[in-house]
């Protein structure tokens, strides 16, 4: 079902529903959508943790099903539509073909929009599986698994009938998060065991954390520093540094983010030298991280200027900086030493948010930012509330990671270091956690920004105005001119 | 490398599932722990338990793994067979609560379903949602299954010593000693062979600060912690097995100040310091306790100080501070915590034991080298630890003048001297924290004094010579060269609030009066001293003495409900025997000197001017009335409660010797 063939026979209402691209759109509308509900889950935590009796006795605002929905929110609805948006965008100009299907594209996105969406709010209603990241009940997983089929299906074909001979970094790793996450999902979620979704016994751990960092290591991680390496080379006009550093990173990544799970587990009973193995190769995750940083370095070089005046960059800029944070922080608590001192605290959670949400939720934002409008010709709704939105959002984030921060090294400490038990710290973080709420507010304000500026682009679609002739280029053209090659 | 769709899919896999093969695969094929004992199948209200647990997100605040250093000691280390019925694991990421792991059965089922409802009824600190939304049969599933979490027994509660310390036993043994038939003392020989003095020479220098030198956790700084220390005389201490202590000691207690005594002694001097607890507190044994006569650089010590009043009065301070605790303050052996420690101090007004000025039976050596050594197989503490030699001179003359009143008294030089600011204070009055942060109050305390509350500190520690009455003839007076003051006395009811203040502060130089400020807080002196005030001395001194009416007349007898199930035949069918000679002295110690001969009440000719007299006892009191009135007093009145001084078997004495088995 080629999609130049069946245009003439499809009904006029779909004709005009389906054009290109609109897969991509889809999924990046519902990411908008959706990441309402996952930042509000996530306002309200923050005052639960500060004043414990906001909203009690509803039963469906209650922490502990915020929390699963929140990350499962956050996580599935928003990073991952928003990563399969640039997707759907990205491989189409990258092959020089038009998408397989746009029909097939757009049933995966609503398919998968509808079944986390449904999904998360039944983890509010006390439906879950209890398993960290892999709550959503069995029917959702089904769900989840056959969109990822569909994926593959759709981009694969793509990819097979590609004009542009050279596969580009990009499709590189979205070719490996395709394959990888079904798998992941499949395995991690025990899937061949429902309804529980669980193994019996300790070693149902190790497949939880094995899927619970893989999610990240080898979904987010290849499917958005993909919008690294198509954004910043675009929106700099320069080409990726070096292709060899390209490979060091990619191959890295499956290599050692694979193998990392355990280090979630360093002081629970499982075998001893699979811990000694999440800990090797948590330290060998540095030589991804320092291949991709020179690689991303070497490419800015003399293009910092840039970051100023291109919206995406600067969001792209501050996801891949963030990247590459939160991975040398993460080699470095998978050391026992520190892993003593910091596991069971916040701090793993202010890690998880530096993770997910300055490098993940920024590339999607960046890539929101620059797809959409190049899609549809048109220009951002807002470039003023999308620059209000940047500095909240990035305001925002240090207060609420700092608070974060301060949570976690403070209970490490108390715990470790003094011994004192854990309910007696609760009253000497709570004004880190108010730190944290604050920020938290002001992080959700910067979202809501995002959201408003995006829906409003897509609905009232303004025009370009007085476009240069390289935007019009850039913009209409299907093969992309300033695609570096490699 | 030019990167082809098979080498990126071919590789992509290849990389994955060998990488999976090794973390994943294999560990879940060759990984099986056996079965633990904290497994345990779990029945269909706990799985429905266990269920509500992780899908309402317990384990996002609560793990449920311990690890090796974790400090809340929930219980031993979690081991792979502690989940084998476990689907799936809910191990847990995040500790904001405490770890579960072995919560079951460490308090009642009640209590965990009511925590779950309101959290902070029971624990204010905590950031617990409320759960109180669930159905009950759903909290009382969650409930079943937090109660039966880690498959504890009851005698599993205690924490255990790290495996460091577990099962460690005290090496030192206490040899048995028995009286030597032919009288020659051998104390102090099975004493240090025991490393007993070792021991007691490191408690005196290292714990007796917060724990005291009757072991009973009432040192002088334990009253400035939150955390208060261990009294050695109550479980769990009594019988702690030796690992625990060796653990305490060498660990500290975490929370608390008690530090980690590893850091400055030795594993010997550990166990010498546990040994010198366990033998004098936790586990005393009475055992020979003559300690010989003082040798070496002690014998025929003389001190070398000057009689004079500055030395008694700094021996009295010293006196106060450290000894008044166990031998009282006028020496007689009656100190609050002489009940913690056998053998009980000695009684330094026996003039048979001691001797007199004349025919002192002591030397100064031999007070001295008692104080400066303590004693063999008994809590007196080592002093040479804590005073120097001049100080412990200065004790020795103290109690030579004062107590066992073997010495002459010194001269005294004019009137005593008391700083300026002490006469120049007011009582205090009720002041808030806001008043107290203007910065420019003239008071260090933030209540006006309490008289009922001055009753108890004075009954507890005035009226032993001052006398219930306050009018100077308290028991130990007898035994007091000095007499204690008579409170309507014009010269000491006509002094000022500052005056009183000083005097109770500082003491009254060349008597057995005590330096109250070394030991009573600053707001109870002002309690105290307001009691004498309204109770005793505002007595107009010139007037009539006046009548008060039978209370038991008044409220028809009434007995409050704590009181009213007492029995006399449940107290001997305790093993209790009754002592009306015991109740007799108890009466003339402490009752006669108002009540009169056995209740029959003074009159106005023998009750000093001024004074308030109680009515005769009415003939028909029941036993229970009694006792109660004994032991809590009338409030807004004289008459105290005599708990502070009295064992309920006195109290019994005392209630049959005046009223027979009158229980009606």
């Amino acid at each position: 079902m080629e999609s130049a063939n069946s245009e003439k026979s499809r009904p006029n209402w779909l004709s005009r529903a389906l054009h290109d691209d609109s897969t991509s759109l889809a999924f990046f509308v519902g990411a908008a959508v959706l990441i309402v509900l996952g930042v509000t889950e996530g306002l309200i935590m923050v005052i639960q943790f500060v004043f414990p009796d906001f909203l009690a006795g509803i039963p469906w605002l209650v922490f502990g099903r915020i929390r699963q929905s929140h990350t499962n929110t956050v996580m599935f609805a928003f990073l991952s539509m928003g990563q399969m948006g640039f997707w759907y965008y990205v491989i189409p100009r990258l092959t020089g073909r038009k998408l397989y299907s746009e029909a097939l594209g757009v049933i995966s996105a609503i398919l998968w929009g509808g079944a986390v969406l449904a999904g998360v709010i039944l983890e509010l209603f006390g439906f879950s599986q209890g398993r960290e990241y892999a709550e959503m009940i069995y029917v959702i997983d089904v769900a989840v698994i056959v969109v990822c089929i569909l994926n593959i299906i759709n981009l694969f074909m793509t990819i097979s009938k590609r004009v542009e001979q050279n596969l580009y970094v990009v499709v590189w790793y979205i070719a490996g998060a395709l394959m990888w996450f079904p798998l992941l999902y499949f395995i991690g979620n025990v899937m061949w065991n429902p309804p529980s979704g669980a193994l019996t016994g300790i070693n149902d751990a190790i497949f939880n954390w094995f899927y619970g960092h893989n999610v990240l290591g080898l979904w987010f991680t290849p499917g958005l520093l993909a919008v690294s390496y198509y954004i910043v080379p675009r929106e700099t006009r320069t080409p990726v540094y070096s292709h060899f550093l390209s490979l060091i990173a990619f191959w890295g990544l499956v290599i050692f983010y694979t193998g990392v799970g355990g280090h979630h587990l360093e002081w629970a009973p499982i075998p001893y030298w699979l811990k000694t193995i999440a800990v090797a190769e948590s330290i060998g995750m540095s030589v991804t991280i320092i291949a991709f940083l020179f690689n991303m370095w070497m490419t800015m070089r003399g293009n910092w200027n840039k970051v100023g005046s291109s919206l995406p960059l600067k969001f792209v800029t501050v996801s891949w900086l963030a990247y590459v944070l939160v991975s040398f922080q993460g080699t470095q608590e998978a050391l026992r030493s520190i892993n003593l001192l910091t596991h069971f605290t916040q701090y793993v959670t202010a890690h998880a948010h530096l993770s997910l949400l300055l490098f993940g939720a920024s590339a999607v934002m960046g890539a929101a930012y620059f797809c959409i409008p190049k899609m549809l010709n048109i220009a951002i709704w807002s470039k003023k509330l999308a620059n209000i939105g940047f500095v909240l959002y990035i305001i925002g984030f240090s207060f609420f990671f700092l608070g974060f921060l301060l949570v976690g090294l403070t209970q490490g400490a108390a715990w470790v270091h003094i011994g004192l038990p854990v309910w007696t710290v609760l009253p000497g973080i709570r004004p880190y956690l108010a730190l944290r709420a604050a920020g938290g507010t002001v992080l959700w304000l910067g979202f809501i920004f995002f959201v408003v500026n995006i829906l409003a682009t897509v609905i009232v679609r303004k025009p370009v105005s007085v476009p240069s002739q390289s935007e019009v280029k850039s913009n209409t053209g299907l093969v992309p001119d300033g695609t570096p090659a490699d | 490398m030019k990167m082809s769709f098979a080498i990126i899919v071919g590789g992509a896999l290849f990389i994955f599932f060998a990488v999976v093969m090794v973390v994943v695969f294999i560990p879940g094929w060759v990984w099986t722990p056996p079965q633990t004992i904290a497994a345990h199948v779990y029945t269909d209200q706990e799985l429905v338990g266990r269920k509500l647990y992780f899908t309402n997100g317990c384990d996002y605040c609560h793990t449920q793994y311990v690890r090796y250093y974790d400090a809340d000691n929930t219980g031993p280390i979690s081991q792979g067979g502690n989940y084998v019925f476990d689907s799936p694991v809910v191990l847990g990421s995040e500790r904001t609560g405490p770890d579960l792991s072995y919560i079951g059965r460490k308090r009642d089922l009640a209590w965990e379903i009511n925590h779950l409802k309101n959290p902070r009824v029971y624990s204010p600190m905590s950031i617990m949602p409320n759960w109180y939304f669930l159905s009950d049969s759903d909290l009382a599933a969650l409930g079943a299954y937090l109660f039966a979490l880690g498959n504890r027994v009851a005698g599993e509660y205690m924490i255990t010593a790290p495996v460091d310390y577990s099962h460690l036993t005290n090496p030192m043994t206490i040899p048995e000693v028995t009286p030597d038939p032919t009288g020659a003392p051998q104390g102090w020989a099975a004493w240090t062979a025991a490393g007993l003095q070792d021991g007691k020479t490191i408690y005196i220098d290292r714990c007796q600060v917060c724990h005291g030198c009757s072991g009973n956790g009432l040192g002088v700084y334990a009253s400035t912690k939150v955390v208060t220390p261990a009294d050695f005389k109550v479980e769990p201490f009594r019988y702690m097995p030796d690992d625990q202590w060796f653990w305490h000691v060498s660990e500290g207690i975490q929370g608390s100040v008690m530090p980690p005594w590893r850091e400055s002694l030795t594993v010997t001097e550990r166990w010498q310091v546990i040994n010198y607890i366990q033998q004098e507190f936790a586990q005393p044994v009475e055992r020979d306790p003559d300690e010989g006569n003082p040798t070496g650089q002690y014998a025929g010590a003389t001190n070398p100080l000057p009689p004079t009043v500055e030395t008694e009065e700094t021996g009295k301070t010293i006196f106060i501070r450290e000894c008044m605790v166990c031998h009282g303050d006028a020496g007689v052996g009656e100190g609050i915590y002489n009940q913690f420690i056998r053998p009980q101090p000695p009684n330094f007004s026996d003039h048979t034991h001691y001797g007199t000025i004349a025919n002192p039976l002591f030397t100064d050596a031999d007070y001295y080298w008692r104080i400066s050594e303590g004693l063999p197989w008994a809590a007196m503490p080592i002093w040479k630890v804590k005073y120097s030699d001049n100080d412990r001179w200065t004790l020795v003359y103290y109690i030579r003048v004062n107590l066992t009143q073997t010495l002459p008294r010194p001269d005294v030089v004019g009137a005593q001297e008391y700083p300026p600011i002490y006469l120049a204070q007011t009582a205090p009055v009720n002041m808030t924290a806001n008043d107290a942060d203007v910065g420019d109050a003239s008071q260090l305390v933030y209540s006006a004094p309490d008289p009922e509350l001055g009753k108890v500190i004075f009954t507890t520690f005035c009226a032993e010579c001052h006398g219930s009455d306050g009018l100077g003839n308290g028991w130990n007076a007898q035994f007091l060269d000095i007499k204690p003051a008579n409170f309507t006395n014009p010269d000491v009811a006509g002094l000022g609030e500052g005056d009183w203040y000083a005097r109770v502060s500082l003491g009254l130089q060349n008597s057995a009066m005590p330096t109250w400020g070394e030991w009573l807080p600053e707001q109870n002196r002002w309690d105290a001293i307001s009691f004498i005030q309204k109770f005793i001395i505002t007595a107009n001194p010139t007037g009539t003495a006046t009548f008060v009416p039978s209370v038991y007349t008044q409220n028809g007898g009434k007995v409050q409900t704590l009181y009213i199930t007492l029995s006399q035949a449940d107290w001997t069918a305790e093993g209790n025997t009754i002592d009306t000679t015991n109740g007799a002295n108890v009466y003339t110690q402490y009752c006669a000197a108002c009540h009169g001969d056995k209740g029959a009440g003074l009159t106005a000719a023998t009750t000093l001017a001024g004074l308030a007299y109680p009515s005769p006892f009415p003939a028909n009191m029941p036993q229970s009335y009694v006792y109660q009135q004994i032991w809590s007093g009338i409030p807004n009145s004289l008459m105290p409660s005599f708990k502070p001084l009295l064992q309920p078997s006195d109290v019994w004495d005392l209630v049959v010797y005046l009223v027979g088995n009158n229980t009606q």
